[in-house]
């Protein structure tokens, strides 16, 4: 599969953001989405990838009541060119057995996916409680 | 070596006394600047006091993100004088990936 690119990239720099926690309960979805968001918008390359609970955020059919729908910003930010990853042990043991249960975009891989993405001098910033 | 600090932890939650330690390792050689964001922001209170937070502040760039204070009813006049309010994410961001050579998050 080809990497999606971000069409307002004007460089190669990378930030990878890992996130650990589900959503909502924690802020933490919230700030790697304002995070990533922003990071696309400037022009420069955005990785997450989703270890831990933060598999539970790009799940399918989503009905919050009183918050906006994770993965809602999910999509968005893949339609901006940004690379998910999911951690495949974590999503397994949460029941993801297959891509089927995330929205369309969100690849279900190795953690060593996440241990290439580290050792690329890119700028890493991990969020979870 | 110009460090990043990004601290999403208030006092009261695990994670803050490790950021305490972890900047004390850099202070004195390194620059240093700090992100509070999300529940961070609820270091930047005068109310808050605590000597290892205050030295790091004074030695470092320390910023806070505007709207996470607003979210949680914190006024402009309740923060501590030295801390520069960030509107936008894209401040951080920028500094994360064309400033810093390291960045850590807690």
């Amino acid at each position: 599969m080809t990497t999606p690119l971000n069409e307002n990239r004007s460089n190669e720099e990378t930030m990878v953001i890992v996130l650990l926690d589900g959503p909502y309960i924690s802020q933490y979805a919230d700030i790697g989405y304002k995070m990533a968001k922003s990071a696309l918008n400037l022009g420069y390359v955005v990785k997450i990838f989703l270890y831990m609970d933060g598999v539970h955020i790009p799940r399918k059919d989503q009905n919050p009541r009183d918050f906006p729908k994770t993965s809602r910003i999910i999509e968005e930010l893949i339609e901006k060119g940004c690379e998910i990853k999911a951690c495949v042990r974590c999503a397994a043991a949460r029941g993801y057995l297959d891509q089927s249960h995330y929205v369309k975009g969100v690849q279900i891989t190795s953690v060593y996916d996440l241990a290439e993405w580290m050792d690329e001098n890119n700028k890493v910033v991990i969020l979870g409680s | 070596m110009h460090i990043g600090f990004i601290l999403t932890k208030s006092p009261s939650e695990q994670g803050f006394r490790t950021f305490i330690d972890f900047s004390k390792l850099y202070i004195n050689n390194d620059q240093i600047s700090i992100y509070l964001v999300g529940n961070g922001v609820y270091c930047a209170r005068k109310s808050y006091s605590n000597p290892d937070l205050e030295k790091l502040f004074k030695y470092s760039k320390a910023h806070v993100s505007g709207s996470d204070l607003k979210a949680r009813g914190i006024e402009g006049e309740q923060i501590k004088d030295s801390l520069i309010v960030f509107s936008k994410y894209d401040d951080m961001v920028k500094d994360v990936m064309e400033n810093f050579n390291q960045v850590v998050s807690f």
